[in-house]
């Protein structure tokens, strides 16, 4: 029973995360692609962005185009380091209106910067909700450093978060592996200002293309990569929806491993059983020898003995499953986060799973039990 | 008890394969009990007590390049103000290489505090003083393979020969006086890299493509450990600001430290990039503390279901010795005795389950260990984990012998030899 | 009705363990005699009594069961055989003790998919004078209602005939008599009765008697 518990638990999980990864890589943006320098300083020199060349590659993708400069910043209440007051790193993107609709932004509140908003700023949800808690963020002000210096700022609205399977691992930044710009713009806990606003004297680091509808974005970024290379420029181009395929292929592959886990707590718990059983059968030899002097055939002593176990395994099965809810409530609401549905589907992969291993394990003392000849066993005192 | 652990013994050899299947559950039970512990505190005690030499101690500041402030020799002071005695030492180097086509080793500048946060050893000589730093005096240290590299070309026979001598370090400036020899950095001598990954192991080609796929190489700062470099003092060469900073501290505080070093720079109005050694943050953050509850978790559910495992065992097995136990109740024992001779056998064939798991959860941890590149992942034996699994092992083993207990003591001896 | 030729019983042949239990035995019983097979321990009652029960197969011979060679028969045609044409009666009663009398009875009726299970055990065991004890378990019965439910099953299902391995070995007198007569008045419904036993007033009940010595039939005694 717990061992039903625990696989069907385990496989909820697993199930639950693949799908939750799936629906929120959709939402960054799978027409969208990134045009930025290369990482590596040897050939930094060579990879600049400019304005210009972010509209030539985007005639190649045939959608709208856009430019950011990026800085991290520090996002507060108070324009100064208050003892209580909650801050947060963020990495600020200086851009124009037109990144909302590029990447699909979806705002849970307000609106997205306008031409006008030189001190206004549109927050990732995540940040709004590290500053703000879970109230509201629009119309309020917050404090962001722009060049060390403290600027106030008129939050405009806020952007939903893609990755609400994030749940309660909102830890801070993580500082631990280097990370680069690029790398943290697409985590999302960003603050979005006009690229005046974070000035205008800035580098450009990152260009915002769109795939024009029926365009594959793997395609455009092939057409985008050989004119980069034609004019000798190391600048990196990517397309999101590859990007996060890539990252859904390796998910799949670890849940694929991770699966391997549930199989392993069914297959243990078979082994456990059935050696028990084997012992259990060898005390009915006598109740099998007389049924077989009666007429029961080999097959119908074997039959008897597998839908025995195989029943019992059914019937530990579905207070497990009772179970395997429980624990995903608990695992839903105070570990992980995000909702973890036990489906009739994983439920009945679990059962057949483990109604073949107990009929498995069973089948070798089963029929050795049932070949034995019943004179021999009767004739024991 | 005696003769319940003998009893146990002759169950055990009689029936190996069968006591094996059976004890899967204490089996796997121990191993989620010590497994986590023993790789945590393996790797939480690796990345205290060997801190030089796995860098865990380090954290690295270098500078992004989207246009903020640039990084100056002030820094380090600026930082060691505003973290205090959080910070054991703090440096700022500037890498100068050599001109294209030379093959002259390049240039490190160094400023106070190199030595210390550096963790720099030396084979020959001595490191320059506070004042020669400070003045920017013509003294060099040459790193190993920058000291190789001028032994060649000027046919010396060793690089010991070197202290003493003037080198030459640009076309445009003065030579130098070499005052020391620096030994390999502990890290270049162990193999790894900045964050401490083995770059020999197995898996270090799969590490390098996941951080070059998210652009995440610490490449700009590899010369920090590469061993090839004059150091000099850094007001040598006024005009070149720093472009990296290296600061010690506890490795517990490090993943504090570093956002502290982090909010402090961006008031300054320098976008830092700072890493450290990444196991770092997981081994004494709250990652950590979760796995290690949960995995108490485990333990607890898969004791239970092998111990009852075990009582179904055992009650089938009192069957079968019913003759035994109805002889022992003629010639004797009472209700009580019996009953505790069979829950004592059935918290032995528990605890054998649970020996049986120690071995295989220090295998897999030896495994685990060695599979990751990274030289902070280490284990150990977690005695106090060790000892807490047996004796709740023993225990929970003592309470699933109670039913197989009951079952053995309502044999009725009359009854039982009576039959034929 | 029950034919055997040449019928020989080896185990371990060409072993040093080797036993020859049979030896070219030739036994003819017609139908509804009532034979007594008696000899002395080790003899081959018990061999001679699995082949005519269908429990095991001659190593050489044949056994002719109403006409068919059982001899070649698989385990499937075998276990058909005794579930519908054998009855069995033994000494130690052989009951499964965790179901009632009546799910005793019921036991080859079930593995012959009857319809009529049920009523046909409850009047088997009526018949034997146990319809107050349909529920009880074998734990609950006396010696002597343990064999009247161990007759009830074997007569239950209609056998052609029956097999009882010394039917009261394990009773007291009075009980014995009882399952006596119940194996006497099945044999007077044309029931076939073949008994083992080393009881002479058991072997008296006997319309003839078969000796059994080292493997052989030695003599064999008609009474008219």
């Amino acid at each position: 029973m717990a061992s039903y518990g625990a696989a069907s638990t385990v496989l909820s999980v697993i199930t639950s995360f693949r799908e939750r990864l799936a629906a929120d890589m959709r939402r960054v943006g799978w027409n969208v692609i990134n045009v930025h320098p290369d990482p590596d300083p040897r050939r930094f020199l060579r990879s600049f962005i400019t304005e210009p060349l972010v509209a030539d590659l985007a005639s190649i993708a045939g959608g709208p185009h856009t430019v950011a400069s990026l800085e991290t910043t520090l996002v507060s209440l108070t324009p100064e380091v208050t003892e209580g007051v909650p801050r947060t790193a963020a990495l600020a993107i200086g851009t124009t209106p037109s990144w909302a609709p590029i990447t699909e932004m979806n705002l849970i509140e307000g609106r997205f910067l306008e031409p006008g908003d030189a001190a206004g700023c549109v927050l990732d949800q995540w940040v709004a909700r590290k500053v703000f808690g879970p109230g509201p963020a629009a119309g309020r002000t917050i404090y962001t450093l722009i060049g060390g210096k403290a600027t106030p700022l008129e939050v405009v609205g806020v952007a939903e978060d893609p990755f609400r399977i994030r749940g309660r691992f909102d830890r801070d930044e993580g500082s631990g592996a280097v990370r680069n710009i690029v790398v943290r713009l697409m985590e999302y806990k960003n603050i979005y200002v006009l690229r005046d606003t974070l000035g205008a004297g800035r580098p450009i680091l990152f260009g915002l293309l769109s795939a024009a509808p029926g365009v594959e974005p793997a395609e455009a970024v092939k057409g985008i990569r050989e004119r980069l290379t034609e004019i000798g420029s190391t600048a990196r181009a990517w397309d999101r929806k590859g990007w996060a395929q890539r990252i859904l292929g390796a998910t799949d592959e670890v849940a694929g491993i991770a699966s391997f886990l549930w199989v392993a707590i069914l297959a243990i718990t078979a082994l456990m059983a059935a050696a028990i059983i084997a012992i259990a059968v060898r005390g009915r030899y006598r109740e099998i020898a007389i049924r077989r002097v009666e007429g029961g055939t080999r097959a119908a002593i074997l039959t008897q003995l597998l839908l025995e176990n195989a029943i019992i395994s059914v019937a530990a099965a579905l207070p497990g499953f009772g179970l395997a809810a429980l624990a995903a409530r608990w695992l839903e609401t105070s570990v992980l986060g995000w909702p973890i549905p036990v489906r009739a589907g994983d439920l009945a992969i679990i059962l057949a799973s483990g109604v073949a291993l107990a009929i498995v394990t069973t089948f070798l003392p089963a029929h050795r039990a049932a070949s034995l000849s019943p004179i021999q066993v009767l004739a024991r005192p | 008890m005696l003769i319940a652990l003998r009893e146990t013994r002759r169950e055990i050899l009689r029936n190996p394969f069968r006591s094996l299947l059976v004890l899967q559950g204490i089996v796997w039970g121990t191993v989620m009990a010590i497994l986590p512990p023993a790789l945590l505190k393996g790797s939480r005690s690796a990345a205290l007590e060997r801190a030089a030499d796995l860098g865990t101690d380090r954290i690295v500041i270098l500078e992004a390049s989207s246009g903020g402030k640039p990084l100056d020799w002030d820094v380090p002071a600026l930082l060691a103000r505003a973290l205090g005695d959080d910070l054991r030492s703090e440096a700022a180097y500037a890498h100068v290489p050599p001109p294209k086509g030379s093959d002259a080793p390049p240039v490190i500048l160094i400023d106070l505090g190199a030595q210390a946060a550096g963790r720099r050893e030396l084979s020959e000589g001595r490191w320059p003083t506070d004042d020669e730093i400070a003045s920017g005096a013509s003294v060099a240290v040459l790193e190993p393979k920058a000291a190789e590299t001028l032994c060649r070309s000027l046919g010396l026979e060793s690089p010991a020969m070197l202290v003493g001598r003037e080198v030459s370090i640009g076309d445009d400036l003065a030579p130098v006086r070499v005052v020391g020899l620096a030994r390999h950095r502990r890290e270049a001598s162990m193999g790894q890299d900045l964050l401490g990954y083995e770059k020999d192991h197995p898996l270090s080609d799969l590490i390098d493509d996941i951080q070059d796929s998210l652009g995440i190489r610490p490449r700009q700062a590899e010369w920090l450990i590469a061993g090839d470099a004059i150091l000099v003092p850094r007001r040598l060469r006024p005009e070149v600001l720093p472009s990296l900073v290296e600061l010690r501290a506890d490795p517990v505080e490090a993943a504090m430290i570093a956002r502290k070093a982090r909010d402090t720079l961006l008031e300054r109005g320098t976008d830092p990039i700072i890493f450290h050694n990444p196991i770092v943050e997981f081994l004494f953050g709250e990652g950590a503390g979760t796995l290690e509850k949960f995995h108490w978790v485990i333990f607890c559910g898969c004791i239970l279901v092998g111990s009852a495992a075990v009582a179904c065992l055992r009650i089938l097995t009192v069957l079968e010795r019913r003759e035994e136990i109805a002889i022992r109740r003629v010639e004797g024992a009472t209700l009580v005795g019996i009953g505790a001779q069979i829950a004592i056998e059935t918290s032995a064939f528990c605890l054998a389950g649970a020996l049986a798991g120690l071995p295989l959860a220090f295998l897999l941890a030896w495994i685990r260990v060695e599979l990751d590149p990274s030289s902070t992942v280490a284990w150990t034996v977690p005695i106090p984990e060790v000892l807490i699994t047996l004796a709740c092992v023993v225990f929970v083993g003592l309470l699933g012998g109670l039913l197989p207990a009951l079952r053995a003591a309502s044999l009725e001896p009359a009854e039982v030899l009576g039959r034929g | 009705m029950i034919r055997l030729e040449k019928v020989e019983k080896v185990y371990w042949e060409g072993l040093p363990a080797e036993v020859r239990a049979l030896r070219e035995v030739d036994l003819h019983v017609g139908r509804g005699e009532h034979v007594a097979v008696l000899g002395p321990s080790g003899s081959g009652k018990s061999t001679l009594l699995h082949i005519l029960g269908c429990l095991d197969v001659p190593t050489r011979g044949r056994y002719l069961l109403e006409g068919e060679d059982t001899s070649r028969y698989s385990d499937r045609e075998l276990s058909r055989v005794r579930n519908r044409r054998i009855g069995f009666v033994f000494q130690a009663f052989h009951l499964l003790e965790r179901e009632t009398a009546l799910e005793n009875v019921m036991l080859p009726l079930v593995y012959a998919r009857r319809r009529d299970a049920r009523r046909a055990a409850s009047d088997a065991l009526e018949k034997v004078g146990l319809s107050a004890r349909l529920h009880h378990f074998p734990g609950q019965l006396s010696g002597g209602e343990k064999q009247r439910v161990a007759m009830a099953r074997a007569l239950a299902k209609d056998p052609a005939v029956i097999l009882a391995d010394e039917p009261t070995g394990n009773l007291d007198t009075a009980s014995g008599a009882r399952v006596l007569d119940l194996l006497g008045e099945a044999h007077a419904r044309g029931v076939t009765l073949v008994v083992i036993t080393h009881d002479g007033e058991v072997a008296a009940r006997a319309g003839r008697r078969v000796w059994i010595r080292d493997g052989r039939l030695q003599e064999e005694r008609i009474r008219p």
